[in-house]
């Protein structure tokens, strides 16, 4: 597992579909992320918990598909819950097809579990807080922080020179910093 | 430490059982092999000639084949295509769209998605997904499915907003913008049966005819969402046209009017429907041209072989099995009367697993069969439901019959609820969705007041309306909480 710790995304997820190890390191990276994803957009840890079980059990069976270059692994594995939780706000319910395919069992979550997720949700307030920054610096640290996408692309994106982009991301984090200082007790 | 080592574990042990599975279909982990045994490159290049050489031999016979057939070429889906039954061009010059058909044990499903311009290694064209769930249906008793489904404002290119959306996907704060009318479409498609030959609908006033295709009798249409098109709805008291993501969905083996005005058959017999009109369209339906009814249902009851009416439909559980009981002591009890549960599904809106048993025969003269969902929150039992489904008529007299404690049940009239209950019985309409949605009708719906808590029962109404009479029957018996109970 130690060996994988330092791999990139897309290296982890190239190499998913055929190494266990790769595929752990993999989730161990996004777990917390997708949870937090879920729990601000569903406010219920046992929700958010399904949820996230069927995004990476969706992205093991596509891991195979997954073309490095072409979009941020996160970027792919984002737009995986997106669709999810889309499915599951029309259809009332969390759709189970791939980890049926996996032949995975149900979730059986106890209350230490929820509280773990839902601890997360408090965690999570950097996420929250992004929504909060004005909009040029939100795009900007979303694209390079989460995303993970080199600067040049951004600046193609957002139409603007990459030093302005470096500026916005460096302006956005100084304001989650200290944001976030406010908040802690 | 991971937060849910649990879920991790799970997933290793199905990325174990994925990777043996995909190993014994000998699915190509050639790379995999390479690098593990450490082959030299110059070994690694031998099976993608081999590779090279099989493309070659199947693109020379395909092109051969197409040479020599000219006419099964126009007759065919879509040569060169992996399973693809129909095709439709993309009304905004987009990827083309295309219909996939997968055949399961008694069931057909449709997939929709788009043909990618990418090709894959045997030059076949790419199909992929589009932001659908598949639609399934019973197969007749011939193995033919007949499925027509009408999707409303689906998106084009789903998930390429970025991870986060950019799109209004209904009316959830996270997501504030609503999808521009150009990344939306109209999407009709279905099965009409080995009878029908073409399909008859207008574009911009115009009159369009396109051939079915396959023995299932394909077709796919795809339209732009139009500002027409998009639903009324209401917020902060004022009514606007918005257009949201998935926002009507239709189903069913008879085709309705609503996009296609017309079906021609083999035997020159044309069904004509309702043309779309500003107001609406007036309903209408193509029954389905040589359906074979099933002598039995798809899942015949587990346990009983006789008829077993069983009163214990109650406002607080089923039975002695009350709501606040352990998911560990209530599945076991209803087990032991149903078999194993069918599925069990992750919920939403703070409710943890609903355990569903489907396809029940309850040999009743008006509903075909039944389905029992449970539903559970933190592992407690908290409501139920007890639906009319439609998989096929019932046949033998045999399955289990739920009934209230004076004897109410699936396919029972409103007159006979009135008389059962009196005044205990009230007539009301409800709000469908989660949260509830202006835009969708008001369901009618009757409230049973018991000792024991309040049952509401599903009413079937009649025309656009929902009207309801004493011949109306009741469709669900349900009492407790459940996902479309309003939650925010």
């Amino acid at each position: 597992m130690a060996a994988w710790v330092s791999e990139t995304d897309e290296r982890l997820l190239l190499r998913a579909a055929s190494d266990v190890q790769a595929f752990a390191a993999f989730y161990r990276r996004y777990e917390r992320p997708m949870l937090v994803y879920f729990l601000r957009r569903t406010r219920d840890a046992e929700l958010a918990a399904d949820l996230a079980a069927e995004v990476f059990a969706a992205a093991l069976i596509s891991s195979r598909r997954f073309k490095a270059g072409a979009a941020p692994a996160s970027a792919w594995l984002f737009a995986i819950a997106e669709h999810k939780l889309a499915h599951a706000r029309r259809r009332g319910r969390v759709e189970d097809r791939a980890r049926r395919r996996l032949q995975m069992e149900p979730l059986a979550l106890e209350d230490d579990d929820l509280e773990r997720i839902e601890r997360l949700g408090d965690d999570g307030g950097a996420i929250g807080l992004l929504d909060e920054l004005p909009a040029e610096q939100r795009e900007a640290v979303r694209a390079r922080i989460l995303e993970e996408r080199p600067y040049d692309q951004i600046a193609e994106q957002l139409k603007c020179s990459q030093s302005v982009v470096r500026k916005r991301v460096s302006r956005g984090l100084a304001r989650l910093r200290q944001q976030l200082g406010d908040q802690s007790p | 430490m991971s937060v849910l080592p649990k879920l991790e574990r799970e997933l290793i042990a199905a990325h174990r059982r994925h990777v043996q599975r995909t190993r014994f279909r000998g699915a190509p982990l050639v790379s995999d092999r390479l690098s593990r045994y450490w082959l030299p490159r110059t070994m690694a290049a031998i099976p993608v000639a081999l590779a090279c050489l099989v493309a070659l031999a199947v693109a020379v016979v395909a092109l051969s084949l197409h040479h020599g057939s000219t006419k099964k070429r126009a007759a065919a889906a879509s040569p060169g295509t992996l399973g693809v039954a129909a095709e439709a061009p993309d009304p905004q010059a987009g990827a083309p769209w295309a219909l996939q058909i997968s055949h399961r044990r008694n069931a057909v499903c449709l997939h929709v998605g788009r043909l990618l311009p990418a090709r894959g290694p045997l030059g076949q064209r790419v199909f992929a997904d589009a932001d659908q769930l598949p639609a399934c249906t019973a197969t007749d008793a011939r193995g033919r499915a007949f499925l027509n489904v009408f999707e409303q404002e689906v998106r084009a290119s789903p998930g390429t907003n970025g991870p986060i959306g950019k799109c209004a996907l209904g009316a959830w704060p996270a997501f504030t913008s609503p999808c521009p009318l150009e990344d939306l479409r109209n999407l009709a498609y279905g099965l009409l049966g080995p009878s029908a030959a073409s399909v008859t609908y207008l574009v911009n006033g115009h009159s369009v005819t396109k051939r079915t295709t396959g023995p299932d009798g394909a077709y796919l249409i795809v339209l732009s969402a139009t500002a027409e098109t998009c639903h009324l709805i209401s917020i902060d008291g004022r009514r606007r046209r918005e257009c949201e993501h998935g926002a009507a969905q239709v189903f069913s083996a008879a085709l309705p009017s609503g996009v296609i005005t017309a079906v021609t058959y083999r035997d020159g017999h044309v069904c004509h429907l309702p043309s779309p009109t500003p107001r609406g369209t007036p309903v209408g339906s193509c029954r389905p041209v040589g359906y074979a009814k099933r002598s039995q249902s798809i899942a015949p009851p587990p346990v009983s072989t006789s008829v077993d009416i069983r009163r214990l439909l109650e406002g607080n559980g089923i039975g002695s099995i009350t709501f606040g009981q352990p998911r560990s002591t209530v599945i076991p009890q209803l087990e032991r009367l149903l078999g194993p549960p069918h599925e069990t599904i992750p919920g939403i809106c703070g409710f943890g697993r609903s355990t569903d048993w489907i396809g029940l025969n309850i040999n009743s003269h008006t509903v075909s069969g039944a389905e029992l969902n449970l539903q559970f929150k933190h592992s407690r039992f908290v409501g139920y439901a007890y639906y009319a489904n439609a998989m096929g008529p019932a046949g033998q007299p045999h399955g289990i019959l739920f009934a209230t404690s004076r004897g109410l049940t699936l396919g029972d009239t409103v007159a006979r609820a009135r008389n059962l209950y009196g005044r205990a019985f009230t007539q009301t309409r409800l709000p469908q969705g989660t949260p509830p949605s202006a835009k969708l009708p008001r369901l009618p719906v009757g409230e049973v007041s018991t000792a024991k808590g309040e049952i509401s029962a599903g009413i079937q109404g009649s025309g656009r309306q929902d009207r309801v009479s004493g011949q109306s029957i009741v469709e669900s018996l349900g009492a407790g909480a459940g996902p479309n109970t309003p939650c925010r």
